[in-house]
């Protein structure tokens, strides 16, 4: 026969552990994984990692130049500089939408590159537990720039990717890859574009 | 007496007032400058300075400002003695000049009394102490009298006075040799110029190396050529080629590094010698020390300038176009941020208010920011005023956020000071400022965070800009340019003169071979009516070869600001560089070479069944005149009445405008600089094109001289500054039109 005491003393512990279990984890606790800028794309939400991101403006107006290949949009001055347009539905698998209110202006390693979204909708602190683990990032397509997901589907944008991706030059011009930072969220396993 | 903004249009007063800014600073440079020249020097800076008071002259005509007329035409005739002036007293002539000057500010800007100007003017050149409007007024003088009080007794020697006398340091000097109208020099740190010769000097090995890889691939061809022609025997020729093969390979291997070092020296050499053309934006730091002294003074102000400028460089012409808007900045600064001592007071703060000027460069671009520890800017209040001013309706202010409210400030029109005053609060300024700035590749804006806890205003401008001439297009709904000197003609040819051969459009152009047309904007492919009305060409050239683009529209004439692709557009088919439009909309510079490659996606166009045609050419007026007060005068009256309005600052560029629009009438300024309205009449009368284009010269009233000269050139009517107004304009206009 077990001692009665024993028994309390037992279902206390499992009582303890469960409340502990139960509880969300502090912010100090959790590890911030990446923060990001959200913006919308047709349906979809992305995070634009804050390291790579130099502004969000209203689109300014867009020159289309001859012979651009599909997914860059023509070019446009922002603040006294001419930066070339992508459309980054593209880039994120995401449905297309016309209505582009915002331009992401990225800041890589060989330059600029402004990216038309439909909104801005704000920042946010990403963190290893939000993240989901067993979602495609790919999208279907060879082209997407998306490093990770959260659990609520914010796709994470691969800028580093996306600004050494080959496909967004023209001519002779080859972007610089960068070193990475250390912060940035790790590819997911399942279904990173190689 | 009138002050200038008691009758005439608002516009055209503030015109002149930021026109009548920039005069007397280009005048204060001009004469502080003086002592130090040689004789050349002193003779073009009289020359320079005669010409621009004879615009301020008309411009204050124009503006009904009659003190400002007649100190200027007293300073007139002290300029013209000044010429045959010697030594000392010479000197001192021009020190009259130069003081004299915050006192032309003064009538001009209504804060000095025109009947007490008068008698300051005299107490000012009589050498009787520094100018007081505050003190008793004198009898006035008329013009004649002023201009004796300006010349000095041959007798008097008086020295000038010891800061404008002195030596002048480098600094000072770069800043004086910028601003010098229409300077074509620069100086340069001798260290810079060893750098370039340094540079240039590496590239000889490498044109040696190249040498000599050419020596050898000559020896190489003769064995060659040697070993084909049979001599030796079979086994013998198979080991020269052997060894040839060899050498071939070393000297490729060679030519290959001689190149990829004359590439990299010929970067460095391009490098070093932009560096020859940076100049110090600190080498500004006395004019904005005078600008933010007087401001504050005009204003009874005690405020304090910072600079913290480092190293920054620009471009000499950069910097040159970079003075007047930082000069503005500064007043708008001092005017409107900075309270005065007695609200300073009252909120805590120090009497004495500081404004800093900052500049850090990043990459090509510099980041310039003026700011003040002021009252700040208040983007509800902005947008109030903005839409008190009709700039913005109800609905659009509601829906501003505040950086857009704040914007509002550049808006042309826009000025929140609750008088005009004599600094700013023009309802001309900001705008200018942004303009200007846009017009070198910058873009300026107010800070959302300032600096000093008052306004922050920035901008960020590029080092150095490239330049182009080009001819403005319209070309399927969208404007670029053509490199002008790939121009050889912009025509209006009938469409009854445009014939197919071969499926191609041709153009018969007079005493000319027929002309093979592309039209890349599709042009030609709208339906029309054949053989009515006319088709816009440009006619290009490269390599000896021309061809006939047609365009929908030619818009004129351009200097533009070229920059190149973005870094991730390396070369894009038909497109040389990019500028951009006044809209901000970025524009390209045509590749004029790919519309002759024949596998260019635009390079033909098939005959299709008819040519476009184009309207009868608007009622456009070429105005040509070096005076913002006159140009904004006339444009205004004219496109008020319905009239298309060009405008062109000299007779040059007003010529090259003719050469690239059609025009019903011309209305031109007489003096002005680089042609002068004169000789643009000779050249428009010269021309057979332009025999039926009515010219109205536009002269001041006491050069009847120039009526006389002008009706000999060609001109057909004449308007007089003085006697100037809208009913003149249009009257005289409808008549000849």
């Amino acid at each position: 026969m077990t001692d009665p005491s024993e028994s309390d003393r037992r279902e206390r512990i499992l009582r303890e552990r469960a409340d502990r279990l139960a509880l969300t984890p502090t912010t100090a606790e959790r590890e911030l994984v990446v923060e990001v800028a959200i913006v919308l794309v047709g349906d979809d939400q992305v995070g634009v990692p804050v390291r790579y991101l130099r502004e969000i403006v209203r689109v300014p107006p867009i020159t289309p130049l001859p012979g651009l290949p599909e997914g860059l949009v023509g070019v446009a001055l922002v603040r006294g500089e001419i930066l070339s347009v992508i459309d980054l539905a593209l880039w994120v698998g995401a449905k297309a939408s016309k209505q582009r209110s915002c331009l992401v202006v990225l800041d890589g390693p060989s330059g600029p590159l402004g990216a038309l979204v439909d909104k801005s909708l704000g920042f946010r602190s990403i963190y290893a537990d939000e993240l989901a683990t067993d979602l495609d990032v790919s999208a279907g397509s060879d082209r997407s720039c998306v490093s990770r997901r959260t659990r609520d589907l914010c796709a994470i944008l691969d800028t580093g990717k996306l600004l050494s991706d080959p496909r967004i030059c023209v001519g002779a011009a080859r972007p610089e890859r960068d070193a990475g930072d250390p912060r940035d969220p790790p590819p997911n396993p399942r279904g990173q574009t190689p | 007496m009138t002050r200038p903004s008691d009758t005439i249009d608002p516009e055209i007063v503030a015109a002149f007032r930021l026109e009548l800014a920039e005069l007397v600073d280009a005048l204060s440079v001009l004469f502080e400058g003086f002592p130090s020249g040689d004789d050349a020097e002193r003779a073009t800076s009289l020359r320079t300075a005669a010409r621009i008071v004879h615009n301020l002259k008309g411009a204050a005509r124009v503006a009904g400002a009659e003190a400002v007329v007649k100190l200027t035409h007293a300073m007139e005739d002290a300029l013209s003695h000044a010429g045959s002036a010697e030594g000392p007293a010479r000197l001192e002539l021009i020190a009259r000049l130069f003081d004299a000057l915050p006192l032309l500010e003064g009538l001009a800007m209504g804060t000095i009394d025109p009947d007490e100007g008068d008698a300051a003017t005299a107490r000012l050149l009589e050498g009787n102490g520094p100018l007081s409007v505050a003190a008793p007024s004198r009898s006035k003088l008329p013009a004649s009298e002023v201009a004796k009080a300006l010349i000095p007794e041959p007798a008097r020697s008086i020295a000038p006075p010891p800061d404008r006398a002195s030596p002048i340091s480098p600094k000072q000097a770069s800043a004086d040799a910028l601003a010098t109208a229409g300077a074509s020099n620069v100086r340069v740190d001798v260290e810079r110029l060893d750098r370039l010769m340094a540079r240039v000097g590496e590239l000889l090995p490498a044109q040696l190396q190249l040498s000599e890889c050419d020596a050898e691939l000559d020896a190489i061809q003769d064995e060659l050529a040697a070993v084909a022609r049979g001599q030796g025997d079979r086994g013998e020729a198979a080991r020269r080629i052997g060894d040839l093969a060899v050498r071939l390979a070393r000297a490729r291997s060679r030519d290959r590094e001689a190149a990829r070092k004359l590439a990299g020296a010929v970067d460095d050499a391009l490098d070093a010698a932009r560096r020859v053309r940076l100049l110090p934006l600190r080498s500004l730091a006395q004019r904005w020390q005078r600008v933010v002294r007087d401001a504050a003074q005009a204003l009874g102000k005690d405020v304090r300038l910072e600079i913290d400028v480092g190293d920054v460089e620009f471009d000499k012409r950069v910097l040159e176009s970079l003075v007047d808007p930082l000069a503005h900045m500064l007043r708008n600064a001092v005017d409107h941020g900075i309270e005065p001592p007695d609200e300073r007071r009252a909120r805590g703060k120090p009497e004495r208010g500081t404004v800093l000027v900052r500049a850090s460069a990043s990459g090509s671009m510099v980041l310039v920011e003026v700011s003040d520890d002021g009252r700040g800017m208040d983007p509800s209040r902005i947008a109030a005023e903005a839409q008190s001013k009709g700039l913005i309706t109800e609905a659009q202010a509601r829906s501003m956020d505040p950086a857009e409210m704040l914007a509002l400030v550049f808006r042309p029109g826009f000025s929140t000071a609750r008088a005009v005053s004599t600094l700013s609060g023009r309802g001309v300024g900001l705008d200018i400022v942004r303009e200007v700035v846009r017009s070198l590749g910058g873009f300026v804006e107010v800070a959302p965070i300032p600096t000093l806890g008052g306004a922050t205003l920035r901008a960020r401008v590029p080092v150095t800009f490239a330049m182009l001439r080009g001819l403005l297009v319209r070309v399927g709904g969208a404007v670029s340019a053509l490199p002008i000197e790939h121009v050889l003609r912009a025509v209006r040819v009938p469409a009854s003169n445009l014939k197919t051969a071969g499926g191609d459009w041709v153009a018969e152009l007079p005493g000319g071979e027929p002309l093979r047309l592309i039209a890349p904007g599709g042009a030609l492919a709208r339906p029309s009516s054949p053989g009515s009305g006319f088709v816009s060409v440009a006619v290009i050239a490269s390599s000896g070869r021309r061809i006939g683009l047609v365009v929908d529209e030619i818009l004129g004439e351009e200097q533009l600001i070229t920059h190149a692709l973005p870094w991730n557009l390396k070369r894009i088919p038909g497109v040389s560089a990019l500028f951009v439009l006044g809209d901000g909309r970025p524009s390209i510079v045509l590749d004029v070479s790919h519309f002759f490659e024949s596998d260019a996606p635009f390079a033909r166009t098939p005959a299709p069944s008819a040519p476009s045609t184009e309207a009868a050419g608007p009622r456009r007026v070429l105005v040509v005149d070096d005076s913002l007060a006159v140009r904004t005068l006339v444009r205004n009256t004219l496109q008020s009445a319905g009239y298309e309005v060009v405008v062109k600052a000299d007779g040059r560029e007003g010529w090259d405008a003719l050469q690239a629009q059609e025009f019903s009438l011309v209305v031109s300024d007489v003096r002005m600089p680089r042609m002068d309205g004169l000789e643009l009449t000779r050249l428009i009368r010269a021309d057979s094109r332009f025999k039926n284009l009515p010219i109205v010269l536009v002269t001041s009233l006491d050069r009847r001289e120039d009526i006389a000269a002008g009706a000999a050139a060609g001109a057909n009517e004449y308007i007089v500054k003085g006697l100037m107004d809208q009913s003149l304009i249009l009257e005289t206009v409808s008549r000849l039109v």
